[in-house]
């Protein structure tokens, strides 16, 4: 299975806590899909 | 990456950013650096577990990190407060709709990203496949 069908069940939280669904983000759209170690 | 920007959405894609720790660190990030990409954040690392991103202490303090990280000081870059699991790495991948993966980059250990020229790189390459299909 490839990463982005490992990821596309799994929520993630937007900045006022709701959560969205990782694959929504991809439907539609080309994304460069980035995860940081930590903010700040 | 996020200084790419523009270049990305010029190519026609999303940069959307995914860090550790809690909604409030989301907010504090996107007001003190200005962040104009989606943010979200994955408090239990569930997605980093799932997209096979490393975590541990050897990958955090290798001497490679050990290394950038005196570099960096020397030229006055003082790392902020940390939030957010210090120990878990990152990675970048480009995705497309049906679940394409077209990029993939997990990163080794702390400073280890690949350069905004690859990320762009990948998606022009994208770009010129699309248009050579169009014309076939």
């Amino acid at each position: 299975m490839n990463v982005a069908k490992r990821l596309e069940n799994i929520s993630v939280l937007d900045p006022t806590g709701r959560p969205v669904r990782l694959g929504d983000l991809w439907r539609d759209q080309l994304v460069v899909l980035a995860f940081i170690r930590h903010f700040g | 990456l996020r200084d790419a920007l523009p270049e990305i959405r010029h190519r026609g894609a999303e940069l959307i950013i995914v860090g550790n720790g809690q909604p409030q660190h989301a907010i504090d990030f996107r007001d003190s650096e200005q962040v104009e990409s989606p943010l979200y954040v994955d408090p239990e690392l569930h997605a980093y577990a799932a997209a096979g991103l490393k975590r541990g202490l050897r990958s955090s303090l290798s001497p490679g990190v050990i290394l950038r990280g005196l570099r960096a000081f020397g030229e006055g870059k003082r790392q902020g407060a940390t939030m957010g699991d210090p120990w878990q790495q990152g990675g970048v991948f480009i995705i497309r709709p049906g679940n394409r993966v077209e990029f993939t980059y997990i990163s080794e250990e702390a400073g280890d990203h690949p350069s905004a020229e690859a990320i762009l790189s990948a998606l022009d390459k994208l770009g010129r496949k699309k248009g050579g299909a169009a014309r076939r």
